[in-house]
């Protein structure tokens, strides 16, 4: 693997340490490239759980030659294969176990053989090394195209039916329960209407419920699907046989309305309504769930559409634009100012500025000149460059970062839902209950048909409706508040980490700091006016945009425009103003001029570089005249945030590329004790992988594109608001106003949205199963199994609706902070 | 454990449970109960019934 990719030429204090970055990479599924592996994804449909994923992952794995991986979040297969092996084969496999798998939808754009991770050809044995065969779709165009047209149709789709069964569900539930629980509306053979009614309600709109109950039991599991499957299917036979063999479908039959409990003549009863109102529940708890799911894949999209999407190529002397797709390793093309950097490579010739900020969060624009390397995705913010790419497509660092984050959301174990957890362990228990109830039924001597009445019923009022709703209606009023909080949380799966999240990585530079340098000190040399330094230094470097300049402008209110400027490229910058020569740069420039620095100004040069600021020396007219101290500023806010943090239980660890006094100086500032500074941006997934090896369950808070990879191997990804659409989309949860106290607000908010759907499906259990003896004992009657269900579902919105009282900390105003402005005279 | 010895062995469980409900049942329950409950549950059907007759008249 090339060296140097990551360090050769970024000055801008993303770490010092040259050398390899430990070909970390992609864990190689199956062989390593040049081996006419082939590669591919499917799209698989029907899991209810991950330990559906592991079984599919069982059995492809068992095919010859096939290695894959499944992932239950994103519902993607990836499969090695050996070249030439027909998919079919693999779809076939997939359906046996009783699911479904599709081939990705061919991209737009047109696919080419050069950006494409494929097996055996020069560039990519040279470049791919360690990283593996290129195991997913990460390419420049096309992956981003067919990542939405696969993300969007199938969700799409699949939303769009959830909703018709609901709507369909609810009309013809609606009077059904009307009929059932208001007597005056119990005309003749009500019970034959209910019945047309209720039955496509059960059959067709709880469909997907019996299905998955079905493929549940095949592989010898039960989950809430079960559970719904077994209580509606029990309410709808037994109407249908209390209707057709038994008492209820004789005319002028009502059900009182009473709530007393005496031994009914079950064959008289009919449970429709149950059965109807369960099925609409629980399909309007899908709905919700489903709305607010998170989609995978939009963390990939994002960053690859930060990629250019075409580049002017310089062959033979002559310019041509083409799209990206065409650029070979070894093309030369040209980057103008304002333009993208294509790909990764080398400056052929020109000097310009690079604004990195999108990657590395860097604000500072890196000087480069011929030689140095530039990344594909960087912006040129100076001169004209002519550059020899020697990595393109899915082998730049924008495209590793991209798998390094596909990787990491596979990763993540999928949580199971909780409701499906508590009923693996329910279903059979009241399966179990209902037998034995007949048994005692029929053992006692009772009619057979009252034995079956009460083990029905036992099945019937099992099934609580309310949980459905349990989880989604605590999610939606915990994260509408999180909303209006600033504190945007992505999906359910995120709460459970937020429990037992013990420790918090905080990315430096745009998390802990406002990202930004600013003017921190001025230290005019003896007989010098502050103002006059301002505004000659800052008048210099206002060509430049650097910070001094908008640092004086703020202070001054206006700058006189130079009238000549220079970039001494890598040492500082010179220029006339106002009829001066001005240099402003680095000691060695200036002592290079014969300015020399007195031992005031040398002391405070040498102060704030200790203390991991950036310290620029101005001079005019043969003499220095001052130094001008710029540094990021650490947010107000930050040091209250770690303290809240560690009330939380959290530990928090300071993690970034700047050199360690910086990083040290910063720490201490803020209170916190474990710092890992010099870190390349690949490396940070590392040491979050690090953390969770230790045995830590690890959240994280990020900003830049290149914490992205970092954020979705966290247990929890937290991303700044103010930061990159990259790290936003890989992150669970948003901090909208980039306030770090909103980080500990958004774990206090997650721990009490996931007490509360605890508290929830509790309850929602509690009321059926203490009705589970009513029903045992053959004292249930409709109104009975009407009121458990309403009782418990007005229970659990109730309660989640309690979740608009959490109280934000981070509302309370920012604590008073002097600035930092030490050097001031 | 495979599925189907899984859903095998839970299929013997219930058969189990059902085996000692009965005997339970059949041991514990007196038979006066049951008689009461018979007729109780008798009485009840006939009431209703009359009931929804006189109500389908009285339209």
């Amino acid at each position: 693997m090339a060296t140097g990719s990551e360090t050769g030429g970024v000055r801008g204090g993303v770490g010092g340490s040259a050398g390899v970055a430990g070909g970390r990479g992609v864990e190689a599924l199956g062989g390593a490239g040049g081996r006419g592996v082939g590669s591919l994804e499917l799209r698989i449909g029907g899991m209810t759980c991950a330990s559906c994923a592991n079984r599919i992952e069982k059995k492809l794995n068992r095919l010859e030659g096939v290695t894959a991986s499944v992932n239950y979040a994103t519902e993607k297969a990836r499969v090695n294969t050996p070249a030439g092996y027909d998919p079919q084969a693999l779809i076939a496999e997939v359906e046996r176990t009783g699911y479904t798998a599709e081939l990705p939808p061919p991209p737009p754009s047109r696919a080419t053989g050069r950006g494409d991770a494929g097996a055996g050809s020069p560039e990519h044995d040279a470049g791919a090394g360690s990283e593996g065969t290129g195991t997913g779709p990460v390419r420049a165009d096309g992956a981003a195209d067919r990542e939405s047209g696969w993300a969007e149709s199938s969700d799409d789709v699949e939303l769009r039916a959830l909703r018709q069964r609901l709507v369909v569900s609810a009309l013809l539930a609606v009077p059904v329960i009307a009929m059932a629980m208001i007597p005056a509306l119990q005309f003749d053979y009500w019970g034959f209407a209910s019945l047309v009614l209720a039955a496509p309600v059960v059959v067709w709109a709880g469909w997907p419920f019996h299905r998955a109950a079905w493929t549940n039991l095949r592989h010898g599991a039960a989950t809430m699907d079960t559970l719904i499957s077994v209580g509606t299917s029990a309410a709808l036979i037994w109407s249908v046989v209390a209707l057709f063999l038994g008492t209820a479908g004789r005319p002028g039959v009502v059900h009182p309305f009473e709530l007393t409990v005496s031994p009914s003549d079950g064959l008289g009863h009919i449970y429709l309504e149950v059965a109807a109102g369960v099925v609409t529940f629980i399909l309007l708890g899908r709905y919700v769930e489903k709305r607010s799911k998170r989609r995978a894949g939009a963390a990939l999209r994002a960053l690859l559409e930060l990629g250019a999407k075409d580049v002017a190529v310089l062959r033979d002397g002559v310019e041509r634009r083409v799209p990206i797709e065409e650029l070979a390793v070894g093309d030369e093309f040209v980057v103008r100012p304002g333009e993208k950097v294509a790909a990764d490579g080398v400056v052929v010739s020109g000097t310009s500025a690079i604004d990195a900020s999108m990657l590395t969060g860097e604000s500072v624009p890196v000087e480069v000149a011929e030689g140095d390397r530039v990344t594909g995705a960087t912006v040129n913010a100076g001169g004209r460059l002519a550059v020899r790419a020697d990595r393109v497509g899915a082998d730049t660092q924008l495209a590793q970062m991209a798998r390094m984050v596909e990787d990491a959301q596979s990763g993540k174990a999928a949580v199971q839902r909780l409701a499906d957890r508590v009923s693996g362990v329910f279903v059979p228990i009241a399966i179990a209950v209902a037998v034995a109830t007949l048994g005692a039924w029929l053992g006692a001597g009772f009619p057979v048909s009252a034995g079956f009445t009460a083990a029905v019923a036992v099945l019937i009022i099992a099934c609580p409706c309310a949980l459905g709703l349990a989880t989604p209606t605590a999610l939606l009023v915990g994260t509408g508040r999180g909303a209006q909080m600033g504190v945007l949380i992505k999906g359910p799966e995120v709460l459970e980490s937020t429990r037992r999240v013990d420790t918090v990585v905080l990315d430096k530079t745009g998390t802990v700091t406002s990202g930004r340098m600013t003017m921190s000190g001025v230290v005019p040399a003896d007989g010098v006016e502050r103002a006059e330094l301002l505004r000659l230094a800052g008048a210099l470097e206002s060509s430049s945009e650097h910070p001094i300049a908008a640092g004086a402008a703020a202070e001054l209110g206006g700058l006189p425009a130079p009238e000549s400027f220079e970039n001494l490229a890598g040492r500082g910058v010179r220029g006339g103003v106002g009829g001066r020569e001005v240099v402003a740069g680095r000691r060695t420039l200036i002592a290079d001029r014969s300015m020399a620095l007195d031992e005031r100004l040398t002391a405070a040069m040498s102060a704030a570089e200790a203390e991991g600021r950036t310290a620029v020396a101005v001079g005019w007219d043969g003499a220095a005249r001052g130094v001008l101290v710029v540094s990021d500023r650490i947010k107000p806010t930050s040091t209250e945030a770690v303290a809240r943090f560690r009330e939380l239980g959290l530990t928090p660890v300071l993690l970034t590329g700047d050199h360690r006094a910086v990083a040290e100086q910063v720490a201490a500032e803020v209170g916190i004790e474990r710092v890992i500074a010099e870190v390349l941006p690949r490396e940070k997934v590392d040491v979050v992988s690090g953390l969770q090896r230790e045995g830590r369950v690890v959240a994280m808070v990020g900003d830049g594109v290149n914490d992205a990879p970092a954020l979705a191997q966290a247990d929890l990804g937290l991303a700044m608001g103010t930061g990159t659409d990259v790290a936003i989309e890989a992150a669970d949860i948003t901090l909208v106003r980039g306030d770090l106290r909103a980080a500990a607000d958004a774990i206090r908010l997650s721990r009490r949205t996931l007490r509360t759907i605890k508290a929830n499906l509790f309850w929602a259990f509690a009321y059926n199963a203490a009705a589970i003896p009513l029903a045992a004992f053959g004292l249930l009657n409709p109104m009975l199994a009407g009121a458990a269900m309403a009782l418990s579902s007005v229970f659990v919105v109730s309660n989640s609706l309690r979740l608009r009282t959490f109280r934000a900390r981070a509302d309370d105003a920012a604590p008073e902070r002097g600035t930092l402005e030490r050097t001031r005279t | 454990m495979r599925a189907p010895a899984r859903l095998g062995l839970y299929g013997l469980l219930l058969a189990a449970v059902f085996a000692v409900a009965f005997a339970a049942a059949g041991a514990l329950v007196p038979e006066e109960l049951v008689r009461d409950w018979t007729q109780q549950s008798t009485q009840t059907h006939q009431e209703s019934h009359q009931e929804g007759a006189e109500h389908g008249h009285g339209e």
